[in-house]
């Protein structure tokens, strides 16, 4: 049964020893029933599996380096334009620009003052253009003063003198 | 091309030539090589799984294992075992069963006292219904777990790996007359035990 000892060892001729045949048969029984407990399609599944190990590594492609490059450039990419949003972001948050800006209502309200001004500046003018009208009020009085004292000279005319042409010191030069 | 074995298939190849052209084609990825091994190789190396791990699909994955180990050493050009390529193919089982055994134990799932009344209890169960040589053989069963690992390890290189001695010798580093020796103490305990066995059985 097994390897033949070139040299006699008494205890152990097991080939020759029917003392555990038995047992040695009852263990090779043992082994054949559970070699034959294999599932069905085992080999085939052996095969399947060690032809994926044995199968040539598919080409080097450069594709997916490729698209690392590209992912990593995209990730870039975004990465800057979130920074520069951000950073936009907290100037404009920083510098607080509504602050210093008007509403409509407002603009209209300071338009109004505007035209206020100018109104009250024109009445100032006018206030202050006094002297003007002092002039205007001499000068209407003296033109008024004059128109009284020609009026009072022609009375002494006569209105026929004043056609003719003849007046008193006409006759007497 | 892979010459035609009229060897039976799954029966130790005797022939070491044929087997190295298996080999060196098999190496080359040739497709009939590889199927030559697997019928030749793969009934052994389940067995010996399922011997230790009492489980179809475990001993599967185990073998699926060790017949992929074995296809990418043979590819690479790794494989330096020149001579002595069961003794490898076999060592690797073991290896792949020690670890999985290993690994099952660090997870603390009791298996001894389980396995033992579960083998033991279909015995008793199903003792009418079963004829008297599958009874020997579940007590075998029984009977192997009671030996030591060594012990146990060579029964199963021995009779469900079918090496030789000098293969089994090749494996553990041991002199033959050491494992002969073993060998015969391990048949003497397992019969002991089978013995004791039926003896508790015709007492009950």
């Amino acid at each position: 049964m097994t390897d033949s000892p070139k040299r006699p060892t008494t205890p152990l001729h097991l080939h020759d020893d029917t003392e555990f045949a038995h047992t040695e048969s009852l263990l090779k029984m043992l082994g054949e029933q559970d070699a034959q407990a294999m599932p069905e399609g085992m080999n085939g599944r052996l095969l399947e599996a060690i032809a994926k190990t044995i199968a040539p590594p598919p080409i080097a492609i450069e594709q997916p380096k490729h698209t690392e490059y590209f992912g990593t450039r995209w990730s870039m990419r975004i990465a800057a334009a979130a920074v520069f949003a951000t950073g936009t972001t907290l100037i404009i948050v920083g510098a607080k620009p509504w602050s210093t800006m008007q509403s409509p209502d407002q603009a209209q309200m300071t338009l109004a003052s505007l035209e206020q001004d100018l109104d009250a500046y024109f009445s100032l003018e006018e206030v202050d253009v006094g002297d003007l009208n002092e002039a205007v009020t001499e000068w209407e009085l003296w033109a008024q003063t004059l128109d009284s004292e020609l009026e009072a000279d022609f009375a002494e005319y006569s209105w026929s003198d004043l056609e003719t042409g003849l007046g008193t010191d006409d006759g007497e030069l | 091309m892979v010459p035609a074995l009229s060897m039976n298939s799954s029966d130790p190849i005797d022939a070491p030539d044929a087997l190295s052209n298996i080999l060196a084609q098999a190496a080359l990825g040739e497709e009939s090589a590889w199927v030559e091994l697997v019928e030749l190789y793969s009934r052994r190396v389940f067995a010996m799984a399922r011997s230790r791990l009492h489980d179809d699909e475990l001993a599967e994955e185990i073998t699926q294992s060790v017949f992929v180990t074995l296809a990418s050493k043979l590819t690479d050009s790794s494989y330096t075992e020149q001579n002595r390529f069961e003794p490898w193919l076999f060592r690797i089982t073991m290896n792949r069963v020690r670890d999985y055994c290993r690994k099952r134990s660090r997870h603390a799932r009791p298996t001894a006292p389980e396995v033992f009344s579960s083998i033991a209890g279909k015995a008793d169960d199903d003792l009418a219904d079963r004829s008297e040589t599958q009874n020997q053989l579940d007590q075998m069963r029984v009977a192997m777990e009671q030996l030591s690992d060594s012990d146990r390890q060579l029964i199963e290189l021995r009779h469900h790996g079918q090496l030789s001695f000098k293969q089994i010798a090749q494996i553990t580093g041991d002199p033959i007359g050491t494992l002969l020796a073993r060998h015969h103490r391990a048949l003497k305990k397992l019969r002991n035990c089978i013995d004791s066995t039926k003896g508790s059985e015709t007492q009950s």
